[in-house]
């Protein structure tokens, strides 16, 4: 017998063992108890933000709660994926059968490895393009001690083009080494439990050959494209503005001209002026010395006040002015002996 | 005779089928996925691709993979 071909058994027998010892565990239904709790509180900041107009917060909030109830709903399709197997699970395989499956998936992948020591089983997809854009080829590297938990292989790019926005999202249904299965879930844990490698293999394979626009952590559409922090739209590397005060990317329709100075900003470094209603820039923006709102330069006076406080301000004066004729004909009264005219009742001092 | 059939379209169900003596791979997909199309789905006989001619033999093994799978 080979060497190759000891390896080989050897592994189908301990991958063999391995679905012995699935079989036989007890399976623990866990509710998603803890994503549901997510959920309900979600809810509750939501109406909370509402009852307050913070919408802003309401739509973060939303998004927050769609991916929550999405993950809830992924979990209860587990659980109930996991009672459907359990009614009727799969015969186990022989040595011989897994054996067999490891041998052909050298006729089906140009790269097989089984590493024994860590317990892998590997093959290497060939390069992977989707849509005219090149993701390299994929290693699934089935990890047999782990069958049983979810996943047991990981998917890992060998020549990488992630997206622009998320440096760990290799593929379009990838991220972190974690592939999102969709239609394929249910005939991997089918394959996995019965101890058909080849089709596990092969079903990971066609869903990296596959897109599916809907549910991709990343469209191919934004794939080399970078998010506007304002409104979050990819933009095209040729198409993407930075503010002229704090430096974030920005698309076309979310640059804000100041009124003032003419530079281009983003929405947190423009504020419309309490005076004159225009829209300025950080640099063209000022708290009044007073009321301590913000106003644009054009709109403070030289000492760093809006209108309404320097009309206040003028009013104080005005009024300081007038009381200040009186004291000083007093003053000048007692000095040449006359009897100065007594002080209102109330501003006596006793 | 009987045959093992694995349909890893959708629920990736595997069972024993009775198929006629003498019939074809090409014969047997017709029968089992009447709204596909042979090239849209990797067609095995024990673990290999076999011509759509092939005659099919006691105790065979057919796995049935679609090439487009959507991932989530």
């Amino acid at each position: 017998m080979l060497q190759n071909q000891k390896t080989l058994l050897r592994a189908a027998e301990r991958i063999r063992s391995t679905l012995q010892r699935v079989r036989a565990a007890t399976a623990v239904v866990e509710l998603p108890e803890a994503h549901w709790h997510e959920c309900e509180s979600l809810i509750q900041q939501i109406r909370w933000a509402e009852s307050r107009r913070w919408m802003h917060a309401v739509t973060v909030l939303s998004d927050r709660f769609e991916r929550s109830i999405v993950r809830c709903a992924e979990r209860l399709q587990e659980v109930s994926r996991q009672a459907s197997l359990s009614k009727r699970p799969a015969a186990l395989p022989t040595v011989r059968e897994i054996f067999g499956e490891l041998v052909a998936l050298s006729d089906e992948f140009e790269r097989v490895g089984v590493d024994l020591p860590n317990q892998t089983v590997s093959v290497t997809t060939e390069p992977i393009v989707l849509e005219e854009i090149g993701f390299g080829p994929f290693e699934i590297r089935l990890h047999w001690d782990r069958i049983g938990e979810r996943p047991p292989y990981d998917v890992v790019a060998l020549d990488p083009n992630p997206a622009r926005e998320s440096s760990d999202t290799t593929h379009p249904h990838v991220k972190g080494e974690r592939l999102c299965e969709g239609d394929g879930q249910m005939a991997i844990d089918r394959a996995l439990r019965a101890g058909r490698l080849l089709d596990l293999f092969q079903i990971v394979s066609r869903i990296l050959n596959t897109y599916n626009s809907g549910s991709a952590y990343v469209s191919l559409s934004d794939w080399d494209g970078i998010p506007c922090n304002d409104c979050g739209d990819q933009v095209r590397e040729d198409d993407v503005y930075a503010c002229d005060r704090c430096g974030d990317i920005l698309c076309r329709n979310c640059l804000i001209s100041c009124e003032r100075c003419d530079v281009l900003c983003c929405q947190s470094c423009a504020n419309y002026c309490r005076g004159c209603e225009a829209q300025a820039c950080t640099g063209c923006q000022q708290d009044c010395r007073g009321c301590q709102r913000l106003f644009c330069s054009r709109c403070l006076s030289e000492i760093g006040l809006c209108e309404k406080c320097t009309e206040e301000e003028d009013a104080e004066s005005l009024e300081n002015d007038e009381t200040l004729p009186d004291e000083t004909a007093a003053s000048a009264a007692t000095s040449a002996g006359e009897a100065a005219p007594l002080p209102p009742a109330a501003s006596v001092a006793i | 005779m009987k045959l093992f059939f694995i349909n890893n379209d959708g629920g990736g169900f595997a069972d024993t089928i009775q198929v006629r003596e003498g019939s074809t791979i090409a014969q047997l997909f017709q029968e089992r996925m009447p709204h596909g199309k042979p090239a849209d789905y990797l067609i095995r006989v024990n673990r290999q691709p076999v011509p759509e001619g092939h005659i099919l033999q006691e105790g065979d093994r057919v796995s049935v993979t679609p090439t487009k799978i959507e991932g989530a």
